[in-house]
């Protein structure tokens, strides 16, 4: 029984929400990492960290850079989900 | 490793805070300080791919910043290697890439070189941080129409399951097993087959990974999971009936409920969720709800609409006020 998509940007929004505090805007999959939700490198880092925590996965493949909005993030812990 | 300000000698493992983290590596002299990748300040972010163990002089990694030298603890010191030896790893690493933020950054190539291992403290102590957070997370659902009883993971639960002659009870305890796998997935990233099972001696289901408590009632199930004690109930809100009240009501609740004129049965039906979810987060053998009093303990509960009629869901648990309901979960998967 896998996370579906939508539950898994719902978990994000909950990581990020811990990982900045309270923030005025809900994230979509279109959201972008920097300019959307404002994370700079060590928010990333936080957030990276929450992920690997809460969702059972690990970033050892890949760069945080390769990231550039939620969607991507969320295909990279689908692709992880599912190996 | 203790950090002291000082200065650097040959061999040295040495850092500098920059910012909101600290950059690491291996001092040579002051005209070579071997680090994985150069400092992330005053520079144009390179992308992983592009960053590899490299050398500068002792300004180039400072970067304005103070100097802080690793002198070994006590458990580190068998470990430290030689002056010599971590200069040498460290040289034979020029040139190298593979850099990952979480598994192979400055600060694991700087414990590397010294000790022999990787470490890094500030990912670890995020990861630290993060396991500490409370949590509460209670899932609700309906039981399937269609259970499929050879998917339920560990074994024995299954075994459990198939020994009940009620098919009622089975397919409770068939649903709130696969509620609990949704929600181990869904709160912790745990997938079910990965974790050990045991008995309390109360023949309470435990696993090494959290605390959880499971319940069922008519046709819907519920499960917390923290990380702290935990116990939840669901009953009808109509579930208590009136001749119960003297044996599950203390003397003081028994004279509250004496002079209520309406929703009695919902009065008893709260109280004993009440009282079992505390029974419950006590892993105790024995339910005296009489002799639990409810008054000021960590207690959420809400009112839940299922297709069958209305219950009353109580969890309790030192984490209430983290308390996060995800109601309606589809089992029909």
């Amino acid at each position: 029984m896998e996370l579906t998509r939508n539950e898994i940007v719902q978990k994000l929004n909950e990581i990020v929400d811990m990982a900045l505090g309270e923030i005025a805007v809900t994230a979509d999959e279109s959201s972008n990492l920097t300019t959307d939700l404002g994370l700079n490198s060590v928010g990333l880092l936080y957030v990276v960290i929450a992920i690997e925590e809460f969702f059972g996965v690990r970033f050892d493949d890949v760069s945080f850079g390769d990231f550039q909005t939620v969607g991507d993030v969320v295909d990279y812990i689908e692709k992880k989900l599912k190996a | 490793m203790k950090w002291k300000l000082k200065a650097a000698e040959y061999g040295d493992m040495v850092r500098v805070k920059l910012g909101q983290v600290y950059h690491y590596g291996i001092f040579v002299s002051e005209n070579e300080v071997i680090q994985f990748g150069p400092p992330p300040a005053g520079r144009v972010l390179l992308k992983d791919s592009e960053l590899e163990v490299c050398v500068t002089d002792v300004y180039g990694f400072l970067c304005g910043g103070f100097m802080e030298v690793g002198e070994a603890e006590r458990k580190e010191k068998k470990k430290r290697r030689s002056k010599e030896n971590t200069v040498s790893a460290a040289r034979a690493r020029v040139g190298e890439r593979g850099y990952n933020i979480l598994y192979n950054n400055c600060e694991h190539f700087a414990y590397e070189c010294a000790l022999g291992e990787k470490y890094c403290s500030q990912t670890e102590a995020l990861r630290a941080a993060w396991r500490s957070l409370p949590v509460l997370d209670v899932y609700v659902a309906e039981i399937p129409e269609t259970c499929d009883f050879e998917t339920v993971l560990p074994l024995a639960r299954r075994e459990e399951i198939a020994e009940c002659s009620n098919e009622a009870v089975k397919r409770q305890k068939y649903a709130v097993w696969k509620l609990f796998e949704y929600g181990l997935k869904r709160t912790f990233g745990y997938a079910i087959d990965n974790l050990e099972f045991t008995h309390s001696a109360s023949g309470k289901w435990m696993c090494n990974a959290c605390e959880f408590s499971l319940s069922h009632s008519g046709n819907v199930v519920a499960v917390a999971l923290s990380r702290k004690p935990v116990g939840v109930d669901i009953e009808g809100v109509h579930a208590v009936k009136a001749e119960l009240a003297k044996k599950i009501l203390t003397d003081e609740e028994l004279a509250a409920y004496s002079v209520l004129t309406e929703n009695r049965e919902e009065y008893l039906s709260r109280k004993w969720t009440e009282k079992e979810s505390l029974f419950k987060r006590s892993g105790g053998k024995v339910f005296h709800p009489s002799k639990i009093a409810v008054e000021g303990q960590n207690l959420k509960t809400e009112r839940i609409t299922a297709s069958d009629g209305e219950y009353f869901l109580t969890v309790a648990s030192d984490d209430a006020q983290k308390f996060k309901l995800f109601s309606n979960v589809n089992l029909s998967y």
